[in-house]
């Protein structure tokens, strides 16, 4: 049996407890279960939890992370894993009654069949009950491993719930996302701890904080927003900063993408071809680019609300910042932003405790509302609108 | 607008544009001009759609009795290619006693054809779309003075704006006022028969929201949900009025050129919503962006009605307007 700090485990960050629940399910069959639930926080690890898991299943070893088994499950390539990782907005009825298929196949070569459903909560409704049943008694060999960020009813239907057994991971401490960066990628300490300390306990925030310039400036630039909000014309031109910034993001995201992928559906259904038989061949193809087309759409809607939601966390994790200052100014607790406490205190100075509660308020509002499809614009402007700072 | 006069030489003539009844207008007058030289001309009119080449080498082939013949080709915009060809060809080497009419509604779909009709000399009666209500108006002004009425400018816009964009149905609402009126038509006369607003999209309905004409938004917005203008258009209109506005307000300079650039916009949309932020206050347009916020989420969804949830917002962002507006002290003295 492997120990909880070697092999697999150890990409799993500042989780001992749900390390220690998982082990224990592949030591003893009878804590094993059907369907696994992971939860926690955004950046917590609950995809990795999950795949960590699914390589300690199919391997002899129980997940000592050099044998082929533990080795293909971690790369994605393992036979009986299947993972499915929505790049679009959501997982549709037909998506999951494929994955019903796959359900209820025997593994072929590994131990266990596997099903990992990265974000859950991006199932819809239809989806949800068409995979319930399979859920619920899946043939014995299969194990459901589903994701999502909480249990509440919004992600997680209580129907998919009830039959899962729930895993809870929490937020990583900042000592355990430094450490990592520094073993693992190699990073230099002072700015591991930097990087993990700024991320907000989100280890793949950490990482490209740590790694990339970009997304440092990008931060920057999210944080630099407060106090530039002193006039009308100030909100407005955030606002056009942050869409446009998110709009660049995914351009830059999606271009490369998407040409090779029409280009490769194109070229195997054989348009621009000649000869006799093409235009046979090529029939029913405009409805199939279509379709890519939509997906290709639907994926680049998504990398602009993923952008958009990390600077408004960004955002909403400064106002937080000033709110605690604002509380407790003598002896703070752990800041969101520590590189940003000047400007938090400027913030407490200038809103005071209520203001920046109704400004965290106005921000989820606009996550909210981004959720609901309202364009981006309109949501930012109202958002930067309600954010202006006094005069 | 008239068809050009026919010449009596022209034996090969091009229909070509946007607007059917002119198209059917212009095709009209050149059938009469050829009856009116010659009377007993034989008359065929063909459809380019589908035509075999045959049927069109059987018409143009000269007739064993002689006599005039005019032969109209329609929509030669989706004609096969051999038919282009033989069409081309006869051009180079017209009969005299032939008149060929080509009937193209615009477009790029065979453009060659055209091109090569007129390098053989062909006469033109171009047919441009009539798209901005000024045409819309002149044609009109223009319908009734050809039946021998006259109509008044009011008269002229409320006709306008109860029938829209249909030429066809203009021209028959003008000959049905001048014959029922008797040749003057002023705007009471138009009222008896025609009301309403053919034509109204999102931009009219914030217009009307932005410079604060509470019944005349709601009348608007009604108009347009009549019309079929979708929920999110209408939104999405209110959203971009009242996001122009405040830009064209947050910034000091009220120099037209200037703002263009700054602001990446048209001139005359920096205009159009330098006179719609007249009347605003800064605080006013920041209470007017939350509510066009929520109203985007509205009409997506999170309204139980997006009918309703529309004119609450226009009820709201007027309200606004009124009691935060610069208007407002001068208002109450």
């Amino acid at each position: 049996m492997v120990a909880p700090t070697e092999g697999v485990w150890t990409q799993l960050v500042g989780q001992p407890a749900v390390v220690a629940d998982l082990r224990a399910a592949i030591a003893d069959p009878a804590a094993m279960t059907h369907a696994w639930l992971f939860t926690g926080p955004p950046g917590s690890g609950r995809s990795v939890a999950a795949r960590a898991f699914a390589a300690a299943l199919q391997c002899p070893a129980g997940g000592d992370g050099t044998c082929h088994e533990c080795r293909t499950v971690l790369a994605g390539t393992h036979a009986d894993v299947h993972v499915v990782v929505p790049d679009g907005l959501s997982i549709g009825a037909e998506e999951a009654r494929g994955l019903i298929r796959v359900a209820g196949r025997a593994p072929s070569g590994g131990r266990w069949q596997v099903l990992v459903v990265e974000d859950a909560d991006r199932m819809t409704e239809s989806a949800s009950n068409a995979i319930l049943k399979m859920i619920e008694e899946p043939p014995p060999r299969t194990v459901f491993l589903l994701c999502a960020p909480s249990l509440h009813p919004d992600d997680v239907p209580v129907t998919i719930r009830s039959r899962c057994r729930v895993i809870g991971l929490r937020t990583p401490p900042v000592e355990a996302i430094a450490d990592v960066l520094v073993h693992r990628d190699g990073v230099d300490p002072a700015l591991a701890a930097w990087s993990a300390a700024a991320s907000g306990g989100h280890v793949g925030r950490a990482r490209r904080l740590a790694r990339d310039e970009d997304a440092r400036l990008a931060r920057k630039a999210v944080l630099d927003v407060p106090l530039r909000l002193v006039s009308l014309a100030a909100c407005l031109d955030a606002a056009d900063d942050l869409v446009g910034s998110a709009k660049e993001e995914t351009e830059a995201a999606t271009e490369a993408l998407d040409g090779s992928e029409t280009e490769a559906l194109k070229a195997s259904l054989g348009v621009g071809a000649r000869g006799p038989g093409v235009v046979a061949a090529t029939r029913g193809g405009a409805g199939q680019l279509k379709e890519l087309e939509r997906r290709q759409k639907s994926r680049a809607t998504r990398i602009g609300r993923d952008s958009l939601d990390r600077a408004l966390v960004d955002l909403a994790g400064l106002y937080r910042d000033a709110l605690v200052l604002d509380a407790a100014a003598g002896a703070p607790p752990q800041l969101n932003h520590p590189d940003r406490r000047a400007d938090a205190e400027e913030l407490a100075r200038r809103i005071g405790a209520e203001g920046a509660l109704r400004r965290i308020d106005a921000i989820l509002a606009c996550r909210h509302s981004l959720e609901r499809n309202v364009k981006p614009q309109v949501a930012l402007e109202a958002l930067t609108v309600a954010l202006r700072l006094p005069s | 607008m008239p068809a050009a006069p026919v010449e009596p030489t022209s034996r090969l003539r091009v229909v070509i544009g946007e607007e059917e009844l002119l198209r059917a207008r212009a095709v009209g007058a050149v059938r009469s001009a050829v009856l009116g030289h010659h009377p007993d001309a034989e008359l065929h009119e063909l459809a380019a759609l589908g035509l075999p080449i045959g049927q069109l080498a059987d018409v143009l082939a000269p007739s064993l009795f002689g006599g005039h013949r005019l032969v109209v080709v329609t929509g030669v915009q989706e004609s096969a290619g051999a038919l282009a060809d033989a069409l081309t060809g006869y051009a180079k080497d017209p009969d005299p006693d032939l008149t060929l009419v080509i009937v193209h509604a615009g477009g790029k779909r065979n453009e060659a054809l055209v091109k090569s009709f007129k390098a053989a000399g062909a006469a033109v009666d171009e047919c441009p779309k009539v798209s901005s209500v000024g045409d819309r108006i002149a044609f009109v002004r223009h319908e009734v003075r050809r039946l021998g009425g006259r109509i008044t400018p009011d008269a002229v816009t409320a006709l306008v704006d109860a029938i829209g964009a249909d030429l066809r149905s203009l021209s028959a609402a003008a000959s049905q006022l001048v014959s029922d009126f008797g040749g003057s038509i002023d705007a009471d006369d138009v009222a008896r028969f025609h009301r309403g607003q053919a034509e109204v999209t999102g931009f009219t309905v914030a217009e009307r929201v932005l410079t604060g004409d509470r019944a005349g938004s709601i009348e608007m917005l009604r108009w347009a949900l009549d019309r079929g203008v979708a929920h999110v258009l209408i939104a999405d209109a209110i959203a971009d009025g009242v996001r122009t506005a405040a830009r064209v307000a947050s910034l000091s300079s009220s120099n037209p050129g200037d703002l263009a650039r700054t602001l990446k916009m048209p001139p005359w949309k920096v205009k159009k919503a330098q006179a719609q932020a007249r009347g605003w206050s800064i605080e006013g347009l920041q209470q007017a962006l939350g509510v066009a916020a929520d109203l985007n989420a509205d009409v997506k969804g999170a309204a139980a009605s997006a009918d309703y949830a529309l004119e609450r917002a226009i009820r709201r962002i007027v309200t606004i307007r009124i009691e935060t507006g610069r208007g407002r002290t001068g208002a109450r003295r």
